[in-house]
């Protein structure tokens, strides 16, 4: 069992790493929307900008936007899944035994969350790797090309994901066999808050 | 065998009705009875598991290509932004200082404020959440009426998913396939006039029975006029303009969306460094809680991705069809029935679980659906009915929220007020407000000109 607990921390603290680093992603985005709103809204018309090393065709910033926004995304899922931040109807599982709520994020991992990752990873990969051997370019020919590496992300999310799961079924498992010592360890995903609230509890 | 073939997609929406009871996260009961389903789909053989070769491409088009959802990131940083950094705060207590000789002045400046900050991450639960942790603490102090003071607050904190620029607004408008801009434009009559209602009656109702609402002592505010104007430079201005430039940028169609969202996102940063209370930390945070909302979002679209295009391969959709051209209830019988339907679900689902549920379903008869000459002609709208049902879908979620004894925005509420508040408080200071939103949601069934006018003018 401390095994096992330990297996569970170690996948958390490394997917927790690749979290909060795509978190910072945001200030790239925002910077690139603004970068390219002030290019075709204010300097469009100064020949010596457009000219320049400075200037990037919009189409080409546009793209980068929702790329960055996919892969923004795309690698804090986990996170979020580890943080619990994900949505739960929490009606009846506020009068839930902490047991079974432990038994429901278990069985929950393995048939429901585990099984979908596994099925998005694998076709997501032959997906991205379609993309990379034809060498595929944006549809609209001044965009991006390298169209794999966005489309790369989307299996590397879902495997990601797919490994907080089995993080999480490992904790459930330590927290319904395990010694009492590690109960407190283990009972990250058992406990009730109110999804959005600020002050909850949140296992670090 | 053929009849639970038949009943497939049925079953479908029965398994996540009970699963989602279960307690785990909706993204992944959803994902898992799209893949069960397949399954049991494939051992029937009626369906071939390798057709889900097609989801990557689907979350690519759905969610990773597709400009418009990018401005969802930015406004929840936007709006994240403005919380952390103080600057939703210092804005609440300028309205205070502005109405304070106005019977009940404090419950007005926080509908103001849920009118004005709508753009706080437009997720219910956590919009009421900080509204009551700001709001409700300040409010007994000064001795109002606990339901008075419940009731402003949840109605007012929900306010956010109607009033531009709305989260849902944006999500619904891409599963619709009608314009973020113009429905962002249509949304703005029947907000404001949400947010009237609420100003007219708690005025009414703190003039006749003044023990409801104290006034404030005259010492609270800037001594004098020179500090009083500072504070509106300060703390007043500067987050006004921010929002009138984001969406005054959208409705002049000069910027869209999502630049409009970038810019925002952008100038809320500044607005920070400019009040010294941007540091290391707080950028941190910021990122962090807007990266977990956004994941949380988009987690459910993936999730619902799969789901949809199950029930779809079933039959779903024919089934559908097949029951409402076979029942006859006509366009007016379907849109009642969809509006009970998504009131229903709002008692226990937020918004985000509805839309990316009930809309890819029923989207399609919606584009179909004839209300004749109600809904009126629009040169420089196309899909009216289309927006008209948009807005009326949004101000039904509200009233949903609201409406006990499940109303989803008063079980968050519960969770954070003081100690002294119990829900029959929270019951008994709603029940006006979800009075005056269903006056609203009526007028906005009456009169769809209520949405569509300042659109059909604005575009022209």
């Amino acid at each position: 069992m401390p095994f096992l607990m330990r297996v569970s921390e170690a996948l958390e603290a490394f997917l927790q790493a690749i979290g909060r680093v795509a978190s910072f992603l945001f200030i790239p985005l925002m910077i690139v929307i603004f970068y390219d709103v002030t290019q075709r809204k204010i300097l469009e018309y100064d020949h010596d900008f457009t000219s320049s090393v400075f200037y990037f065709s919009s189409t080409k910033m546009q793209e980068m936007e929702w790329h960055i926004h996919a892969v923004l995304f795309l690698l804090c899922l986990a996170y979020a899944y580890l943080k619990d931040a994900h949505v739960r109807i929490e009606l009846v599982r506020d009068q839930m035994h902490p047991r079974t709520r432990a038994w429901i994020e278990l069985i929950g991992c393995l048939i429901f969350l585990i099984p979908y990752c596994i099925l998005v990873t694998d076709y997501g990969y032959t997906f991205a790797e379609r993309a990379f051997i034809s060498g595929e370019s944006s549809a609209s020919g001044v965009g991006l090309s390298h169209r794999w590496i966005v489309k790369g992300a989307l299996p590397l999310g879902f495997l990601l994901l797919g490994l907080a799961g089995l993080a999480v079924a490992l904790r459930s498992l330590v927290f319904l066999f395990g010694p009492d010592d590690l109960k407190a360890r283990a009972g990250s995903h058992v406990g009730v808050h109110h999804a959005d609230n600020p002050d909850r509890p949140v296992a670090d | 065998m053929e009849m639970l073939v038949e009943s497939l997609p049925i079953l479908m929406f029965l398994a996540l009705g009970i699963l989602l009871f279960s307690g785990y996260p909706v993204a992944f009961v959803l994902g898992g009875i799209g893949l069960g389903f397949a399954f049991i789909g494939d051992w029937l053989g009626v369906f071939n598991v390798a057709r889900l070769m097609v989801v990557p491409s689907r979350i690519f088009g759905g969610t990773m290509e597709a400009p418009v959802l990018v401005a969802i990131p930015m406004f929840i940083y936007m709006g994240t932004m403005l919380e952390k950094s103080g600057v939703a705060r210092d804005l609440l207590y300028c309205l205070q200082v502005l109405t304070r000789r106005v019977p009940g002045g404090l419950a007005l400046s926080v509908t103001l404020m849920g009118t004005i900050m709508a753009a706080t991450t437009g997720i219910i639960g956590a919009s009421v959440v900080m509204m009551t942790l700001l709001a409700l603490p300040v409010m007994l102090e000064r001795g109002y009426n606990k339901s008075l003071a419940t009731g402003t607050i949840a109605a007012s904190g929900t306010l956010g998913i109607l009033i531009p620029p709305s989260i849902m607004l944006v999500i619904m408008s891409d599963l619709l396939s009608i314009p973020v801009g113009t429905v962002f434009i249509a949304a703005i009559v029947p907000g404001l006039l949400l947010s009237a209602l609420y100003c007219v009656y708690i005025y009414a109702v703190c003039h006749i029975k003044p023990e409801l609402a104290p006034p404030l002592p005259d010492d609270i505010g800037p001594s004098d006029r020179a500090e009083f104007w500072a504070m509106i430079l300060k703390s007043f201005l500067p987050p006004i303009l921010l929002i009138v430039v984001v969406l005054g940028s959208i409705f002049a169609g000069f910027a869209t969306p999502t630049e409009a969202a970038g810019v925002g996102a952008i100038g809320a940063t500044v607005l920070a460094i400019w009040n010294r209370k941007l540091d290391w930390s707080t950028l941190k945070d910021v990122c962090d809680r807007s990266a977990l909302t956004t994941a949380m979002l988009f987690g459910i679209f993936v999730g619902a991705t799969c789901f949809s295009l199950m029930f779809r391969w079933l039959g779903g959709e024919a089934l559908i069809d097949e029951f409402i051209a076979e029942w006859g209830v006509g366009p007016w019988g379907i849109l009642f029935v969809l509006m009970a339907m998504i009131f229903f679900l709002g008692f226990f689902f937020d918004w985000i679980e509805i839309t990316l549920i009930v809309l890819p379903v029923f989207g399609p008869i919606v584009g179909k659906l004839d209300f004749g000459g109600h809904v009126g002609e629009y040169a420089s709208i196309a899909n009216a009915g289309v927006i008209w049902f948009t807005i009326l879908v949004s101000v039904n979620l509200q009233t949903s929220f609201l409406t006990p004894p499940f109303g989803f925005a008063l079980f968050y509420m519960k969770g954070v007020a003081p100690p002294g508040v119990t829900i029959q408080h929270i019951y008994k200071g709603i029940v006006p407000f979800v009075l005056l939103q269903l006056t609203g949601l009526g007028l906005v069934l009456l009169f769809p000109e209520l949405a569509l006018w300042l659109p059909g003018t604005l575009l022209e």
